[in-house]
């Protein structure tokens, strides 16, 4: 843990409907201390939902004084009951937690390309860093969806942002994985490179395959599963590449790919 | 004793309300979310002889009404609790119990026997420990846990040498899956227990329909929160009346009518385990909410134990 971490029933302000089961949720913040607005991208809430034992973890997609956005894609009851929250609902909440892209960064100058790759709802993270970074020159977001709705609908949250868009079903921009546009990024693009990802497993093992190959550092993002978010539960434990487990919520969700095991084996 | 406080095993307990083990882990993990000092008291992690690693992803699977956890018993190890943990928790403001386990009977001794040095020689000033936790229902190792637990002989056997090595307040943590939580109760107490907490979670089992796999790395694991409450309440009010040690209930308490109730039913004292999770301030707001049920009712907490009127 770093830094002050709150934790408050946060009335719900709205929840947006983007299309394709994907709401972007915003809590109103109590106001009472600046830092409720503060985080570093990748950091993530827990929300707890009514009626189930755990909360559900979501990365920060972005905070402002007296509010904390999400994307909340609806897969469950528990999601469900967060996108479909009337306003005014409060939805307890504990924030931020873990270690955020900065926390866990070793070098990284100015002469380096940043790609940003991001898949389904990681993206959230992604868009918070590439704010976070501002007017920082050579960063390059690669978004993929499963298809051309989900795309759009996931779109409606970065309006104005350059993003590289790869759609499964090809009704959107690169037909295929967003693994595909980013090998083929990577060929064209010279000069050092690094890179941040944050989707479904499959897909940040395979980016890590990529970073591997070519040598190229690599911070991953995992969507693992979370217990309470906060280390005592315990739940949460990947395998470290040189044995052993780290907790995701503790030492993460933010991790140096070739510290983790599966990435270590993509690797091999 | 204020409105709120109770006795157990000779020890005055601010309020009624602890955290239990396996959910709070050292303590400083909540300090700076909850003030430790406002609680009972705490039980930590259970603490082993060696670093344990603990059991393969996936460790949680929630369900309608509870978790299943297969943690394995994870835990930084003795000399680790010793060094890094126990120095802190000596100053964290409330009374603490630490949970031990083991695979053998060895591994219970050394863990008790070192706990007794560390006390003996602790700093001057320094607070000492209320009491040891022993673990003997842990439904997610191989070795060691429940095998002690589940017979009376083999909890003698293990009750007894501890006691001879751990001279301070010996509670002992009972599996509700047993034929008769009564004997297992007289068996603990009989072999010099100073008191009973119980129920550790039970057994269960949920599978993914997509995959066909259990949702837990070991296939059955230990189910705990709101679904297992009535079985926590019968165990506690079925040990409560067996023996004359104090029982500590365990068991989906999630606000301060659960408390009550478990009083009721004759625990001195409860500890709120999967509830914290959600909501990591739970336990202070179930001791408000108890607080607030003991003014209506116009009674103490000391005089609720064991008040409930069987038919």
């Amino acid at each position: 843990m770093s830094g002050a971490r709150f934790h408050a029933d946060l009335p719900v302000l709205a929840s947006r409907s983007l299309g394709a089961d994907l709401h972007e949720l915003s809590l109103a913040l109590p106001g009472r201390d600046p830092r409720e607005s503060q985080f570093r991208a990748g950091q993530f809430a827990q929300l707890a939902v009514s009626g189930r034992a755990l909360p559900r973890p979501f990365s920060i997609l972005r905070a402002a004084p007296g509010r904390l956005d999400f994307l909340v894609k609806m897969v469950g009851p528990g999601t469900r009951w967060l996108a479909q929250a009337a306003p005014g609902t409060p939805v307890p909440a504990l924030w931020p937690l873990g270690h955020g892209f900065q926390d866990r960064l070793d070098g990284g100058g100015l002469d380096e390309t940043w790609l940003l790759v991001g898949g389904g709802v990681g993206i959230a993270p992604l868009i918070a860093l590439k704010e976070e970074l501002g007017a920082r020159p050579r960063v390059e977001l690669f978004f993929g969806h499963r298809d051309g709705a989900t795309a759009r609908a996931a779109a409606l949250l970065h309006p104005g942002l350059d993003v590289c868009v790869a759609t499964e079903d090809g009704a959107l921009g690169w037909p295929g994985r967003v693994t595909g546009l980013l090998e083929k990024a990577l060929e064209e693009r010279p000069g050092p490179l690094r890179l941040f990802c944050c989707g479904p497993d499959p897909m940040m093992e395979a980016v890590a395959r990529l970073a591997a190959r070519r040598g190229l550092p690599c911070l991953l993002s995992l969507e693992t599963l979370m217990g309470c978010g906060i280390g005592i539960c315990v739940g949460c434990a990947v395998p470290r590449a040189g044995g052993g487990f780290a907790l995701a919520c503790q030492e993460g969700p933010v991790f140096p790919a070739q510290e983790l095991a599966t990435a270590a084996k993509a690797e091999a | 004793m204020s409105r709120l406080g109770v006795r157990l095993a000779g020890l005055e307990l601010a309020n009624p309300v602890c955290l239990a083990s396996g959910t709070c882990g050292f303590g400083r993990e909540l300090a700076d979310l909850l003030p430790l000092e406002r609680l009972g008291g705490l039980f930590t992690k259970a603490v082993t002889p060696e670093p344990r690693a603990g059991n393969a992803m996936p460790r949680l699977a929630e369900t309608a009404h509870g978790l299943l956890n297969s943690i394995g018993l994870a835990n930084p190890g003795l000399a680790a609790f010793a060094e890094d943990k126990l120095p802190w928790l000596r100053s964290c403001g409330t009374e603490v119990f630490v949970n031990v386990a083991g695979r053998t009977r060895e591994d219970y001794l050394a863990v008790c026997a070192r706990l007794e040095e560390l006390e003996a020689s602790r700093p001057a000033g320094a607070r000492a420990l209320a009491g040891i936790e022993l673990n003997v229902s842990c439904p997610n190792v191989k070795e060691g846990g429940i095998s002690f637990g589940a017979r009376p002989q083999a909890l003698a056997a293990l009750v007894e040498p501890v006691r001879a090595v751990w001279s301070g307040r010996l509670l002992v943590k009972l599996t509700p899956q047993v034929a008769d939580v009564g004997e297992m109760a007289r068996a603990a107490e009989g072999a010099g227990a100073d008191g009973l907490s119980l129920i550790n979670t039970i057994p269960g089992m949920a599978i993914d329909l997509a995959t066909r796999r259990p949702r837990t790395i070991t296939n059955t694991s230990g189910y705990s929160g709101p679904a297992i409450k009535p079985i926590a309440v019968a165990q506690v009010w079925q040990a409560a009346r067996a023996v004359k040690i104090p029982v500590v209930g365990i068991g989906g308490i999630e606000c301060g009518q659960d408390v009550a109730e478990f009083l009721l039913a004759g625990a001195c004292c409860v500890q709120v385990g999967t509830a914290t999770f959600a909501r990591p301030r739970r336990a202070l707001e179930i001791l408000e909410e108890f607080e607030a049920w003991l003014e209506r009712e116009g009674t103490d907490a000391a005089a609720v134990i064991g008040a409930v009127r069987p038919w």
